[in-house]
C-alpha cells in the first residue's frame, strides 16, 4: 500500500500554491498602490485647490478693503464731503504719476480700478496760492492746525502723497518733497491738470491705488498687481487669469440742492458732483459757458442736469465702457486729465476674480474650465479654474440717508 | 512580506491624511479669521448707525458731546467689559483716542501733538453707545460675542476752543466770524469680535438742513487702520 507524504512531513509549498499566493500578493499590492496613488494625487490636487481658493479670497480682500473707503474726502476745508463732489473716486482705468490713462486718453479697461480717498489725517489745506516750477509746485496753504496752534501748517511730511484738486474738477496726486512755514513744496510728472493758483484748491493727504492684471514681465504668469498712483507697482496675488470690474451707478442725473448757492451756503450744493458757477458767471478755469460746467448747464436761466436720465429714479443701472467713455468731460473736453461726468453716477462696483492652479500638471488643455492650459490628463490631477464674485458699495459713494 | 506592505500603506496613508488634515485646518483658520473681520466691520458700522440715528433727533448736540446724555444703546463709559474672549477697557480705549496713550496721567487732551494738532479745539472724546452686539441688535437676533463703542467729539474744522460745544462762537483768533465746524460732529466706533478682530471706524457727520436742524448727511466715512499701540 502506498501511502501519500504529509505536506509537514515535505516541509514547503508546492510550486503552484507558491505561484498562486504571489499572483494574489502581487494584485493586493497592486490594488492598493493603485488607491494609494489616487489618494496621493488626489490630497495634491486638493490643496492646490484650497491654494487657488487663497488666492481668490486675498484677490477680494485686497480690493474691497481699500475700495470700501473709496470717496472719502476732506472733513476740514470749505471742500470738505465726499470726492464725488469733485472727481471721481472710483475709476476704469489706471491713475497716477506714471502711465495715467486719462492723460493718454484711456477711459476704460475692464481688468483695472483706480481709486482714491483722504486719508485719516491732520495734513487737509487750503490753498492760498501756487508757483510752479517745473516739475515742482510750491503750494502755499493757509494755516489748517487751529486758531491757537503755535505753528500754522501741520500734517504734511516729506515722502508723503497728496490730491491737489479744485471746485472745477481738476484734480492731481503729487509727493510732498519739502515742508517750510507755509508752503509745502509738491513734485509731479507730466502736465498738471490746472494752476491751482485760484485759491479755492484744497491740498490733502491722500490713499490711491489701482488694481489690475496683468502678465509677471519675467515668467508671463499672469497676476493681480497693485500700484500706489505714485511711483511703486508691485505683484500681490499670482495666477489671476481674470479679472473684471463692473460699475452701477445712480439712474438720475445730479441735481441742485434746493437753496444751494456755492460760495454763500454750505455744501454739498449738488446731489452728485461738482457745483456749477452761479447763472451768469462764468469759471475761467473751463471752457463752459457763463453759469455752466460738466455736470450742469443753464437753460431758460436755469440750472438743468448735463446728464442723461439713464432709468427709473432711484435705481442703480450698470455703467458700461460707453457710457463711461462719451462724456461730458470735467473740467472740460480740453482739460489734460479729463474725466467722464457719469463716473461721479458709481455707487456700486463688481469684482470678479478668476485663479488659476500653479502647476500646468494640474491644468488641461486650455478651454472654458483652464484658461490656460497645462498637461493634466487625467482627472483626478485637474484643479478647474474658480471664480468669485463680490459687490461692494463704496461708503462714500452715497452718503445722503 | 504582507506585514512590511500593510505598515507602509499605513504609514503612508496616514501621512497623508495628516497632510491633508493640516491643509484643512489652515484653510478652516484663514476663512475663519476672514469672516471674523468682516463680521466685527459690520459690527462698528452698525453701532455708529444706531448712535448716527439718535444723534440726527437731537436739537442740539452739546449734550452729547459733555458726556450728560448718551444713546439708549449704553452700558458706561469706564472700566472693563469680557468681550469675545477679550477684556475691553474703555478708559485705556478713551485715552488712547485723547492722549495716545493707555492712561492720560500727567497729560492734557489739549496738548498739541501730530495727531491732534488743534490744541484747545482737539476733541473730547466721550462714550456715547456702548454694548454687546447682543444687546445692539436685540432680542432674537443671532448676535456674535463682540463688543461695540461709539466715541463722539467735536470734528476738527471747530475754531470756538470749546469743545464741549457744537459750533460755538470763534474765538478772535480765529480771524473769521464763522465757525466752519458748526453742526457736524465727528464719531469713532470701535468693534471687538472673535478670533482677535477688532475694526475702527471714523465718521463725520453733519446736519443735512442746517436751518431747520433736520436730517444727517455722512461727510466722510473712512476706516481707521493701524491705530492700534
Amino acid at each position: 500500500m502506498k501511502t501519500r507524504p504529509s505536506r509537514g512531513a515535505a516541509g514547503g509549498f508546492t510550486v503552484v500554491e507558491l505561484m498562486a499566493s504571489m499572483a494574489l500578493a502581487l494584485i493586493v499590492c497592486g490594488a492598493l498602490f493603485t488607491l494609494l496613488d489616487a489618494a496621493r494625487r488626489t490630497a495634491g490636487s486638493n490643496a492646490e485647490v484650497a491654494e487657488l481658493q487663497q488666492r481668490l479670497r486675498a484677490s477680494l480682500h485686497l480690493v474691497a478693503n481699500e475700495l470700501v473707503n473709496a470717496g472719502a474726502g476732506p472733513d476740514r476745508t470749505p471742500l470738505a464731503g465726499p470726492l464725488g463732489f469733485v472727481f471721481p473716486a472710483v475709476a476704469p482705468y489706471r491713475r497716477g504719476q506714471i502711465g495715467d490713462d486719462a492723460q493718454a486718453g484711456v477711459t476704460f479697461r475692464p481688468d483695472v480700478l483706480s481709486l482714491a480717498y483722504v486719508a485719516s489725517s491732520p495734513a487737509q489745506a487750503e490753498v492760498a496760492g501756487t508757483v510752479d516750477l517745473g516739475g515742482r509746485l510750491r503750494v502755499t496753504v493757509r494755516p489748517n492746525c487751529g486758531a491757537l496752534a503755535p505753528v500754522a501748517v501741520c500734517g504734511f511730511v516729506e515722502g508723503m502723497r497728496v490730491a491737489l484738486f479744485e471746485p472745477s474738477g481738476a484734480h492731481d496726486f503729487l509727493t510732498v518733497e519739502d515742508v517750510a512755514g507755509a508752503d509745502v513744496e509738491l513734485s509731479y510728472r507730466g502736465p498738471l491738470a490746472s494752476t491751482y493758483a485760484a485759491g479755492t484748491a484744497v491740498v490733502a493727504h491722500v490713499a490711491a491705488h489701482t488694481f489690475a492684471r496683468r502678465p509677471d514681465p519675467a515668467t508671463g504668469i499672469p497676476q493681480l498687481t497693485h500700484y500706489d498712483g505714485f511711483l511703486t507697482e508691485r505683484p500681490a496675488v499670482d495666477h489671476v487669469v481674470g479679472l473684471w470690474f463692473e460699475y452701477f451707478g445712480e439712474a438720475d442725473p445730479p441735481r441742485l440742492g434746493p437753496g444751494a448757492e456755492p460760495g454763500v451756503t454750505r455744501g454739498p450744493w449738488t446731489t452728485y458732483g461738482p457745483a456749477p458757477p452761479p447763472i451768469g458767471v462764468d469759471d475761467a478755469s473751463t471752457a463752459w459757458s457763463e453759469g455752466e460746467n460738466c455736470a450742469f448747464t443753464v437753460a431758460d436761466g436755469r440750472h438743468e442736469p448735463r446728464l442723461a436720465v439713464l432709468g427709473p429714479p432711484g435705481t442703480l443701472v450698470p455703467l458700461d465702457a460707453e457710457v463711461l467713455g462719451d462724456g461730458p468731460w470735467c473740467p472740460d473736453a480740453d482739460a489734460v486729465r479729463r474725466y467722464d461726468a457719469d463716473l461721479l453716477r458709481v455707487r456700486q462696483v463688481r469684482i470678479r476674480v478668476r485663479a488659476e492652479a500653479a502647476p500646468r500638471s494640474m491644468r488641461a488643455s486650455a478651454g472654458a474650465v483652464f484658461t490656460r492650459g497645462g498637461v493634466a490628463s487625467a482627472g483626478m490631477d485637474q484643479a478647474p479654474d474658480q471664480e468669485a464674485v463680490l459687490d461692494i458699495v463704496p461708503r462714500n459713494l452715497g452718503t445722503r440717508r | 512580506m504582507t506585514l512590511l506592505v500593510a505598515l507602509l500603506s499605513t504609514s503612508i496613508v496616514l501621512t497623508l491624511g495628516l497632510m491633508l488634515a493640516l491643509t484643512t485646518s489652515l484653510e478652516t483658520d484663514i476663512a475663519a479669521n476672514g469672516h471674523a473681520a468682516v463680521q466685527t466691520l459690520a459690527l462698528a458700522e452698525a453701532g455708529a448707525e444706531r448712535a448716527a440715528a439718535e444723534l440726527e433727533a437731537l436739537a442740539s448736540w452739546d449734550d452729547a458731546l459733555s458726556g450728560a446724555i448718551t444713546a439708549a444703546f449704553y452700558d458706561g463709559a469706564h472700566g472693563v467689559r469680557p468681550a469675545a474672549g477679550a477684556a475691553i477697557d474703555l478708559d485705556a480705549e478713551t485715552a488712547w483716542l485723547l492722549c495716545g496713550a493707555p492712561s492720560c496721567a500727567g497729560q492734557s487732551p489739549d496738548a498739541i501733538t501730530a495727531a491732534r494738532p488743534w490744541g484747545s479745539n482737539n476733541p473730547r472724546w466721550t462714550v456715547y453707545a456702548s454694548g454687546t452686539a447682543a444687546a445692539l441688535l436685540g432680542p432674537g437676533a443671532r448676535a456674535g460675542p463682540g463688543y461695540v463703542v461709539v466715541w463722539v467729539g467735536d470734528d476738527a474744522a471747530e475754531n470756538d476752543a470749546d469743545p464741549l460745544h457744537d459750533g460755538a462762537e470763534p474765538v478772535v483768533e480765529a480771524g473769521r466770524l464763522e465757525n466752519p465746524g458748526r453742526d457736524a460732529i465727528s464719531l469713532r466706533a470701535v468693534a471687538w469680535g472673535t478670533r482677535g478682530s477688532r475694526r475702527e471706524l471714523e465718521w463725520v457727520l453733519e446736519r443735512a438742513d442746517a436751518a431747520a436742524r433736520t436730517g444727517l448727511g455722512v461727510r466722510v466715512w473712512r476706516e481707521v487702520r493701524g491705530a492700534l499701540p
